[in-house]
């Protein structure tokens, strides 16, 4: 056999030997090894963390928002109101959380009358259930508006001594429906009966 | 009269010459690709680079006279410190040439601390009829020859027998053989034709036939 023949034949002969491979288990350990320095890792890392942390902020704004909803109102209010000032809610907890029963308490309006020309008077309710009346009247200006009681009275008695007895009585009228149950004063110019007679209600 | 000749080349492997993104080495070599791929984050760059190599690699110390033990100790050894020192690759020569200098190296401390003659012979080669029209005599006729060959193998000078092993596991040239083990062309040379010599003489004494 020829030297180049030779070399041929041993090449052959080589390639011929069996082929050891390494163990699967050394595979997926060094395939385990890389995947762990690799990005792909990290980003899963990164992606496990952040939707964790985003959940965890979506229950807890969940949480507290169903805590401000069942618990009892501290004044009147109506829950509409509450639901829009609520803030942002998922649709589906909106279903699943037990709805916030509306009080039973309703608020009226009295019928009671106003003198012509308030603008804007609120009548104080005298109790949570008392009827609240609100009239809106545009035909003019209350002169008597941000007066005190002290200051309407020194105004209607200012009136009575300079002859103006219909706008006194007048006035004093309008000072008895804000101020039903204000003192009247002992050294006043004229009696609290002389103020009322012939007073017409605007 | 010409000829030309057309040769499709699968678009994975066609490389642009011209990108400012690879080093030279990296645009020729697709495997330095790959490294670099899997040192940027990709995954599948490395498998499809550990799937190229791990049955050469894997053969390398297994011919180099290791027990499958310790064949297996160095393989993972190898691949665990090219994993760990992805973050510092470059490309200064092609891919093969780095993995199987880590491979050497690794082989080389191995066999200064165990200081011990190889065993190729245990686990190595059964008989395997791969030739259906072979007769009983052929294949164990070949069977015996491929035996030899490992002995022979078995006696070779370590240095020799690397450099056989290389040439036939890596497929690497005699520039690159040379940068592997640390020596230069010309001794790879010799080591080589001194190898092959030495491989047909202890065959033509184990087998008793003139080669």
């Amino acid at each position: 056999m020829n030297p180049e023949a030779s070399d041929e034949y041993i090449q052959r002969l080589y390639k011929e030997l069996d082929k050891p491979k390494p163990p699967p288990h050394l595979d997926q350990r060094i395939l385990a090894n890389a995947a762990e320095g690799s990005g792909t890792r990290w980003f899963r890392g990164f992606a496990v963390a952040a939707t964790l942390v985003l959940g965890l902020s979506i229950g807890f704004v969940t949480l507290n928002q169903d805590t401000k909803e069942l618990a009892p109102p501290t004044q009147t209010q109506q829950p509409v109101a509450e639901e829009q000032t609520n803030g942002f809610s998922l649709p589906s907890e909106r279903q699943k959380r037990p709805q916030a029963k509306a009080p039973e308490t309703t608020i009226s309006f009295p019928k009671t009358p106003i003198p012509s020309g308030s603008i804007g008077t609120i009548q104080e309710p005298v109790s949570r259930n008392a009827p609240i009346d609100v009239t809106v009247d545009h035909s003019g200006a209350d002169p008597y508006h941000d007066f005190g009681p002290g200051d309407w009275l020194t105004q209607i008695a200012s009136l009575w001594e300079n002859g103006d007895f219909d706008q006194a009585r007048e006035a004093f009228v309008r000072f008895r429906q804000r101020f039903p149950d204000h003192p009247f004063p002992q050294n006043f110019p004229v009696s609290e009966a002389s103020l009322l007679i012939d007073a017409t209600p605007p | 009269m010409s000829t030309t000749i057309s040769v499709t080349v699968p678009y994975e492997f066609v490389l642009n010459p011209d990108s400012p993104m690879l080093p030279p080495m990296a645009q020729a070599d697709p495997d330095s690709e790959l490294m670099l791929q899997y040192k940027a984050g990709s995954m599948a760059a490395f498998e499809t680079l550990y799937e190229k190599h791990k049955g050469p690699l894997f053969r390398y110390f297994v011919r180099n006279g290791q027990p499958t033990t310790v064949a297996e100790e160095l393989y993972q050894e190898v691949w665990m410190k090219l994993i760990r020192s992805r973050g510092r690759y470059q490309v200064r020569a092609k891919f093969t040439t780095y993995l199987y200098q880590l491979a050497h190296n690794c082989l080389v401390d191995w066999v200064r601390k165990q200081n011990r003659r190889p065993q190729l012979i245990a686990g190595n080669d059964f008989l395997e009829a791969t030739d259906e029209s072979a007769t009983p005599d052929s294949v164990l006729a070949r069977h015996h020859e491929r035996l030899g060959l490992l002995k022979a193998l078995e006696q070779l000078p370590d240095e020799q027998r690397e450099v056989f092993v290389l040439k036939e596991e890596s497929q690497l040239n005699l520039e690159e053989i040379a940068m592997v083990t640390g020596v230069g062309r010309e001794t790879v040379k010799s080591r080589l034709r001194y190898a092959n010599a030495k491989l047909k003489e202890l065959m033509a004494e184990i087998l008793g036939v003139d080669l």
